[in-house]
């Protein structure tokens, strides 16, 4: 359901970044490791369609999403792709409830505040539903985030250094409730990162 | 969760900056609307209190004074004329209607004018209750004489001489209310009506004091002396033909007459002469009749009130464009809130196109977000601008004699939304055309 091709990205003329061929199947869990600066971000943008790629192509769901642009894109993003940042970032102005339902309806569907309860109370948070932002620690931040990724049960999970900023109790935790409600879900789960804490607790891993 | 929603949250989640340029904006617009009621409603006066007014005779002074001060209430008399130049005039078979007015009396500020029940019909002024006044001392008051002084049918009143300050009270005698007009949005909602006789005879005794004289009186013109002797004979039979109809009265009735019969024919005066509806032989004549008195003049309103309008131009034009330069400044302030705002949020923006939200949307919410500020401006701009009209208008009543209110609503300031609502869009084109072109990949990266 992920297949990437031919795949490569040029910064500059001489910054050119060449990524190897891989596929994943519906509802695997895969791991892209690599060092800082070897492109993973990169590869995620290009995963997600907010960068275009020079060359090959990037297969979800069976749409090449190198050849989509403008709002298409921008749709099958929100409908298709749930993305957890290093650090969470959401609309500040908004309750924790706004920012999951205005994922929602910008990705194209419908209110939904049961399935919100639901995935709060999973990933331990539902007392956070009407708070604002800057009132949750960073932990809860990151767990929202999560709920953030799933709420629209997207086909793909990708993940950008979800544990790199924690300790090792609080990187267990947050792995666990990723994989888990991927499951859950159904959704394909890719992680990328520099965490070697990650490495062994998956049997497939690109390394970049 | 739509997207008005989210731009709503977006200015309320950070009030001081938004309410900042919301002020700003009201305060603009609001300027021009005042001005705009301002303007509405005094060339409602002119219009309702001018229009049927041709000709105006009084004492030779300033032209615009005379048509100010007898037509539109405002100003200081010119001086006075002689009665006698009035019935004079009234042998004229070609003139159909005219009417006397005298001025110099007050009471709590309200101008006294003494005239004839014609002077109503002129701005079509209508009872509300009671009766038009007939006989001396009585009084016919206008509506926001009634409510402001909280007088009513049946109430007396002792008036003073002066119309700003009172000089001396005229407490012999005392003025009986006998009707109320209702609203004109004329002259006469401001008025207190009384026949000409009330005044001379609140004048009786101090006519030879020149204390006590009318306006700034020119004492000098009383010339057809014998019209003033057939008009104060008639005058005194009519009142001898009502008194046996009104035997409760008597006592007032004969002290009154005695008191009119008294009256030096040379102190029976009045401020000017008004004539509505004339035909244009009738005014020739009377124009050169009245210019050659050696005190007296004629005026024609129009091309007064004209000069007036023209002088009131360039101030006119100064708070236009003191209006529109707050309003600029509004949308500089708008301008600068939606960036500033936007400069912590570009991380947010990228947020929102990782969601789903396509450029177009992103670049909508941003214009929103200024539509919005601009209808809440306006919508606090109509609220300053009609509290701020009513509080000028209480203030420019006593100056102008005429009921200025805040409480009327211009279709014209319907067209004002649309210049908000056309403000928040072009301030907030520039930082929705940033938001729309934000690279997500690189901010995301950072």
């Amino acid at each position: 359901m992920v297949k990437i091709n031919g795949l490569t990205y040029n910064y500059s003329s001489e910054i050119q970044l060449k990524f190897p061929d891989f596929s994943l199947s519906k509802g695997e869990q895969a791991l892209i490791l690599g060092q800082s600066g070897c492109g993973k971000t990169t590869l995620l943008h290009l995963l997600s369609g907010l960068l275009k790629p020079n060359s090959g192509d990037v297969n979800i769901e069976n749409e090449d999403i190198s050849k989509m642009s403008g709002a298409v894109l921008d749709n099958f993003r929100g409908a298709n792709i749930g993305i957890v940042f290093q650090t969470a970032h959401f609309i500040e102005a908004l309750t924790v409830k706004e920012n999951l339902t205005l994922t929602q309806t910008l990705a194209g569907k419908s209110k939904d505040i049961d399935k919100i309860k639901k995935l709060l109370a999973d990933l331990g948070v539902e007392s956070k539903l009407n708070a604002k932002l800057n009132a949750l620690s960073v932990g809860e931040k990151q767990r929202v985030s999560i709920a953030r990724a799933l709420v629209n049960s997207p086909a793909l999970i990708l993940a950008d250094e979800p544990t790199s900023a924690l300790d090792d109790k609080n990187c267990d935790a947050v792995l666990k409730l990723v994989r888990e409600q991927a499951k859950k879900h159904n959704s394909t789960l890719l992680i990328v990162t520099h965490d070697n804490r990650l490495k062994d607790q998956f049997d497939k891993r690109v390394e970049l | 969760m739509n997207i008005l929603k989210l731009s709503w949250k977006n200015i309320t989640s950070k009030p001081l900056p938004s309410i900042l340029s919301m002020l700003l904006l009201a305060v603009g617009l609001s300027t021009a609307i005042i001005l705009k009621l301002t303007e509405h409603q005094l060339t409602e006066n002119i219009n309702n209190t001018g229009k049927d007014v041709k000709l105006v005779i009084g004492a030779k002074g300033s032209r615009l004074q005379l048509v100010l001060s007898s037509v539109f209430q405002i100003d200081n008399p010119t001086g006075n004329i002689t009665y006698g130049f009035y019935t004079l005039l009234k042998r004229n078979r070609m003139i159909k209607e005219m009417i006397p007015v005298s001025m110099g009396d007050s009471y709590k500020r309200k101008r006294i004018v003494g005239t004839n029940q014609d002077y109503v019909r002129l701005f079509s002024g209508k009872l509300k209750e009671g009766v038009l006044f007939e006989k001396p001392l009585e009084a016919t008051i206008g509506i926001a004489v009634a409510t402001e002084l909280g007088l009513k049918v049946g109430d007396e009143f002792v008036g003073g001489h002066g119309m700003e300050e009172v000089l001396h009270s005229h407490d012999e005698y005392k003025y009986k209310v006998v009707g109320v007009l209702r609203r004109s949005g004329s002259v006469l909602d401001n008025l207190i009506l009384t026949p000409v006789q009330t005044v001379w005879i609140m004048h009786a005794g101090h006519g030879d004091d020149s204390e006590y004289t009318l306006g700034a009186g020119d004492k000098s013109m009383h010339t057809p002396e014998e019209v003033v002797e057939d008009s104060l004979s008639q005058m005194a039979k009519e009142h001898n033909h009502e008194h046996h109809h009104h035997d409760h009265h008597d006592h007032v009735e004969v002290n009154l007459e005695s008191v009119l019969a008294n009256i030096d024919p040379k102190d029976r005066e009045i401020t000017a002469i008004l004539f509505p509806n004339f035909s244009g032989n009738a005014k020739i004549g009377v124009l050169n009749n009245a210019n050659n008195q050696p005190n007296m003049m004629a005026v024609d309103p129009a091309p007064e009130i004209m000069l007036l309008k023209n002088k009131l131009t360039p101030f006119v034009s100064i708070i236009i464009a003191i209006s529109w330069f707050i309003t600029i400044i509004a949308m500089f302030s708008v301008f600068i809130g939606l960036l500033n705002s936007l400069r912590g949020r570009k991380y947010e923006i990228a947020l929102m196109r990782v969601l789903g939200a396509s450029k177009a949307k992103v670049l909508v919410s941003i214009l929103f977000e200024g539509v919005i500020l601009s209808v809440l401006g306006y919508i606090l701009c109509l609220v300053l601008s009609h509290a701020g009209m009513e509080l000028i208008g209480n203030w420019m009543q006593n100056e102008y004699q005429y009921e200025f209110t805040g409480w009327i609503f211009l279709r014209s300031e319907l067209t004002y939304l649309l210049v908000a609502i056309a403000i928040g869009l072009v301030s907030a084109l520039f930082p929705a055309y940033k938001a729309y072109k934000t690279d997500i990949s690189e901010t995301l990266s950072k």
